[in-house]
């Protein structure tokens, strides 16, 4: 059932007792007002019934009144009374009859007193006079016709007792008509009808609606009937059924409404609240959407707060799972070992990839096949290893299996039970495939036995030691070496065999150990017994097939020999090297002193010799040198050749070898003893024709050997040429000193020389140009007037003494030019400039003279040529280039062009002069030459320009060239670097 | 009008210059010696000095070092007079603090420009 289908039911159970104890009151309620109606109607009825008996009974008490009258009783009096009678008319409205027993009215007020009077109506009823005649007693009559009224009425009748006995009648009557009015006036709510019924039930006044029939409308309940109290008259309430029930049926419905309403309203209420409260705990069965609101009711808000926990924890915890489960798997599938999953009894359930490789089966085999069908049966080593795992619950060893083709494979196999989630018994087994390993570890067998055979035999001394330094292997070598015979040094220890090793050679194998290799090429030992060796070793790890250190390899060689040979070579060496030296040295030897002094330090080094001495041959003499061990008393003395040992090698030509002086004649023993010599070797210098001896001294019986006589032939030799070369030069120095002098004296000369040039160049330039100033200057101040006016005359007459002046001074220039020149002594001011326009300037200087002469004077040149020369002298040049030209062209034109090459300006003058002869053009440059052409004047000009164009055009570095063809022109072209050779760039 | 004192010990280009100088508005110092020329530079303070290398007792350019050093402002432009001949001449005139040189022979018609250009640079 649903929570909704409950909750309605909740709420009808609920609210179904409610709507029936509503309807209860409402019923309750609706009776009430039925009884209250009927109370109001009872009451009504009463009241009215009350309020007509209060009428009649003032009435009657007033009929009392006037029946009490005495008035009455006489008739004659009768008027009087009609009096009174008509005051009670006029204060109740009603008339008064007087009556008689007989029932005649004897005063009406209803008419004038004294009409004549009927008798009183009968009633169809009770009529009141009778009744009151009857009784004695006031009565109410029911409804009569009024004779005199002519209208219907009730009467009530007094009786007026006297002596107890009825003597008169008081009626008063009332119209209906006035009960009516009464009637009228009574609240009385709509559809209800009263009614005034007399003693026979005739209604007196009656209120009813007119549809109203009250044998049918009305039925017993709606009746309310009240007797009066002093009539026989009732009041008749009618309630109409309709109306009767209308209230209560208004009510009821009305409740009936309300209750339904409120029913209504309650279960839809309550419907929709359990429709919230049933998708409220709905959504708790449900997952959530993403961004659904938290239900708004509190507890399940935090039910749903609780669940999305609990689900989301749930998540995480099955996520992890499945992540540890992933994980597992992972390893399952991914193990490099073979997994399985078996049950104690050999069924297999999980196989992974790597055990289905190592079969060669599928999953679905190896699980159908068990564990019998892997492991080979055969192999006894199954029993106790399926025993062990039963007593310890794991096993771990090599067993052999099967793959799919029934071959078998050794295998490591690690197993382990343990107990299921559910209980049961499982056992994991990891399975590797050794085939490999197996193979590996034969063949490292293999090969160590071979390493060991192969040290056992090795032609060298090798040892291998454990990580204890224990043998493993020593070869034959090894053995002999150290002098161990056949000792089987297998697993002894090393420094058990050799208990002098020491602590450095310890520390050395340890090092070995760590991986390090320690080697030397040659180190020295004292053996127990004393011996020196010297060996050459090396000690080095060797490596387990896992890598690690599993001890050493040592390596000897006994290099005793090989070193001392080394040794010895290496003193030859050491021998020869000085010897090259004391060569050297004596080549560059300047003196005798020197080479004396380099035999003596070869000699000692050489061949270990306490002394050497040089001795020299003068004619039939010997005289020693120097000498420093022996005593100097010998010092400038000269002996005969014939009496000293080495006159004796010098005659002879050859080396003397004296082991012993004193053992030999030739030494004068007496001379020699208050020496420390015992030993002497004499070698003579050049052996062709020796001039003198070199003398080697031992303190010691000493006699040089093979060797040892060859170092001191070889340092004779050198000896010769050494003092040959000393001769030389020494020769060499004295005519070098002569040349020196006669050099100086030369230099000395020139330079004297060189100092007059300059004098003489000096002094002419100021001597010769002093003079020049007066003349040029005063004839140059006179012209420009400076000095008063001048004639024409002596202005021409003064202009030739300038001009002459001016040529003057051109040949001075020239002339101390070349001789500056030709001393050397021109100094060039080097400056960059540019060359076109210097050419542009000089050849403007020409202009005037050009046009003298109409000859076209043109220049071609690019707008800037920097160069770096010196500008005056160019200038000089181009001045006299172009001054040449333009003197020597008669006619026609002078062409200036400039041009440029990389690295040089090249100016070219050509004119259309007469041109120049061949045998002229040699001439050209030379000084003071002048061409000489036919039946011209000769043209001024020092004839040095061309000289000095030249040789200074030389001086920056360029040059000047010359064509020409006679009677067309010449070309002059003059080349000049760009940069001055001299020049800093 | 700017005064040039003139050092030369030949009289006719003593007279030379003094003339020319004096015919285009100078007014002329002239000193014989070395010695006058330094005590006329220090005394009459002239605008311009033409200095002949070529003096009797001192060296033209050892009297021009002299009145360098002596010189403590302003200094007079010294032009050097000399009939150049040998190598360095220039240069040594320069370095003594010569400000140019005028070559002898001198040139009447170039040499007033000259001076009224050694003038203008003061």
């Amino acid at each position: 059932m649903s929570l909704h289908k409950l909750l309605t039911r909740l709420i009808w159970l609920c609210v179904g007792p409610l709507i029936l104890l509503a309807v209860y009151l409402a019923a309750l309620s609706v009776l009430d007002k039925q009884a209250d109606r009927n109370i109001e109607a009872s009451n009504l009825a009463k009241n009215f019934a009350t309020a007509i008996d209060q009428h009649l009974q003032a009435r009657i008490s007033a009929l009392h009144m006037l029946a009490d009258s005495p008035l009455v009783d006489d008739p004659a009096r009768w008027k009087d009374f009609y009096q009174e009678a008509q005051g009670f008319y006029q204060g109740f409205g009603s008339h008064v009859i007087l009556a008689d027993p007989q029932m005649h009215m004897l005063v009406n007020t209803r008419v004038p007193f004294g009409s004549k009077l009927p008798r009183l109506p009968p009633s169809k009823g009770q009529a009141a006079a009778p009744t009151a005649l009857k009784t004695g007693k006031p009565a109410v009559g029911d409804i009569v016709f009024g004779p005199v009224a002519k209208e219907p009425l009730v009467a009530i009748a007094v009786p007026a007792l006297r002596k107890g006995e009825v003597a008169f009648l008081l009626l008063t009557t009332f119209e209906i008509r006035q009960f009516q009015e009464r009637l009228e006036q009574v609240a009385l709510p709509a559809g209800w009808s009263l009614t005034l019924l007399d003693g026979n039930h005739e209604p007196i006044a009656r209120r009813a609606p007119l549809s109203l029939n009250p044998e049918k409308d009305v039925d017993a309940s709606g009746r309310f009937l009240t007797k009066s109290a002093l009539s026989a008259w009732s009041v008749v309430l009618e309630v109409p059924r309709r109306i009767y029930r209308e209230p209560l049926i208004e009510a009821a419905v009305a409740s009936g409404i309300i209750i339904l309403c409120a029913a209504f309203l309650s279960i839809l209420g309550g419907i929709r609240v359990s429709r919230r409260l049933g998708k409220a705990v709905a959504s708790l069965a449900e997952h959530p959407l993403p961004n659904a609101a938290p239900p708004d009711i509190a507890e399940i808000a935090a039910v749903r707060r609780l669940l999305d926990e609990s689900s989301g924890n749930q998540a995480q915890a099955y996520a992890k799972l499945q992540e540890t489960e992933e994980r597992y798997r992972s390893f399952f599938i991914h193990s490099i070992d073979a997994v399985l999953l078996t049950a104690p009894d050999g069924r297999i359930m999980l196989a992974n990839p790597e055990a289905c490789r190592i079969f060669g089966r599928t999953e679905e085999e190896i699980c159908n096949l068990g564990r019998g069908g892997l492991v080979d049966v055969s192999d006894p080593r199954l029993g106790p290893a399926l025993e062990e795992r039963q007593r310890t619950g794991r096993f771990k060893g090599e067993l052999t299996m099967l793959r799919k083709d029934r071959s078998p494979f050794p295998a490591e196999i690690s197993t382990a039970v343990f107990t299921d989630r559910d209980g049961s018994d499982r056992t994991s087994m990891i399975i590797r495939d050794i085939t490999a390993r197996k193979r590996a570890d034969e063949a490292l067998r293999e090969s160590e036995s071979r390493q060991k055979l192969f040290i056992e035999h090795a032609p060298a001394s090798l040892a291998m030691f454990d990580r204890e330094m224990r043998y493993l292997a020593v070869s034959r070598r090894w053995l002999d070496d150290y002098s161990l015979g056949d000792r089987d040094l297998y697993a002894l220890c090393h420094y058990d065999v050799f208990p002098e090793i020491g602590e450095d050679w310890k520390a050395i194998h340890r090092r070995a150990m760590t991986g390090e290799v320690v080697r030397s090429e040659e180190d020295r030992f004292v053996r127990a017994d004393g011996r020196v060796q010297w060996l050459r070793w090396e000690v080095r790890p060797w490596h387990a097939a896992d890598g690690t250190v599993g001890g050493i390899v040592v390596f000897s060689e006994d290099i005793t020999a090989r070193k001392k040979a080394e040794e010895s070579i290496l003193q030859v060496n050491n021998h020869l090297q000085y010897l090259i030296e004391v060569i050297q040295q004596l080549t560059c030897a300047a003196s005798l002193e020197e080479i004396a002094a380099a035999v003596r330090t070869a000699a000692r080094k050489l061949v270990g010799a306490d002394g050497a001495t040089f001795v020299l041959r003068d004619n039939d003499q010997c005289f020693y040198m120097d000498e420093d061990a022996i005593a100097p008393l010998w010092k400038g003395g000269r002996f005969p050749l014939e009496q000293c040992i080495s006159g004796w090698a010098m005659l002879h030509k050859e080396t003397v070898i004296i082991e012993d002086i004193y053992q030999d004649d030739r030494i004068p023993h007496d001379l020699y003893r208050q020496t420390f010599v015992k030993s002497v070797v004499i070698t003579p210098i050049h052996l062709e024709a020796p001039y003198g001896a070199i003398g080697i001294y031992w303190a010691r019986n000493n006699r040089p050997n093979e060797d040892e006589l060859l170092l001191i032939r070889t340092l004779a030799n050198a000896t010769a040429i050494a003092m040959e070369n000393v001769r030389a030069y020494q020769e060499l120095e004295t005519r070098v000193r002569e040349r020196t002098r006669e050099l100086a004296e030369a230099n000395t000369r020139l330079q004297e020389l060189d100092r007059l040039k300059s004098l003489f160049i000096a002094s002419m330039s100021h001597e010769l140009r002093t003079p020049l100033n007066s003349i040029i200057g005063f004839t140059g101040i006179i012209l420009m007037g400076m000095s008063g006016e001048i004639s024409a005359v002596q202005k021409k007459q003064l202009t030739m003494v300038k001009n002459s002046a001016n040529h003057l001074l051109d040949l001075i220039n020239d002339v101390i030019d070349v001789s500056k020149i030709e001393a050397g002594k021109t100094d060039l001011s080097i400056e960059s400039f540019d060359l076109a326009e210097l050419a542009l300037e000089v050849k403007e200087t020409f202009d005037v003279a050009a046009a003298d002469k109409r000859l076209a004077l043109s220049l071609h040149s690019e707008e800037h040529l920097q160069v770096t020369s010196d500008r005056r002298r160019v200038r000089q040049i181009l001045v006299n280039l172009i001054g040449n030209a333009v003197k020597f062209t008669a006619q026609g034109s002078v062409a200036v062009t400039v041009g440029r090459t990389e690295a040089e300006i090249q100016v070219q003058v050509r004119d259309t002069g007469a041109g120049m002869r061949q045998e002229d053009m040699e001439r050209l440059f030379q000084p003071f030459s002048r061409i000489y052409i036919q039946g011209r004047p000769v043209v001024e000009g020092t004839g040095l320009g061309l000289y000095l164009s030249q040789r200074i055009a030389a001086l920056l570095g360029g040059k000047i060239a010359a064509e020409s063809e006679y009677g067309r022109g010449s070309t002059f072209t003059f080349s000049l670097p760009l940069q001055h050779p001299e020049a800093q760039p | 009008m700017k005064k040039v004192l003139v050092v030369e010990d030949n009289e006719q280009n003593r007279y030379l210059m003094e003339y020319m100088l004096e015919k285009s508005g100078f007014t002329v110092f002239l000193a014989r010696t070395g010695a006058e020329a330094m005590a006329m530079a220090i005394n009459e303070r002239p605008d311009l000095i033409l200095m002949d290398i070529q003096l009797p007792d001192l060296d033209g350019l050892e009297v021009t070092r002299r009145i360098r050093a002596s010189e403590a402002d302003g200094k007079i432009p010294i032009v050097a007079v000399t009939s150049f001949a040998m190598a360095g001449d220039r240069q040594k005139a320069l370095a003594a603090g010569c400000n140019g040189y005028i070559e002898k022979p001198i040139n009447p018609e170039s040499f007033l420009s000259e001076i009224h250009k050694y003038c203008e640079e003061a």
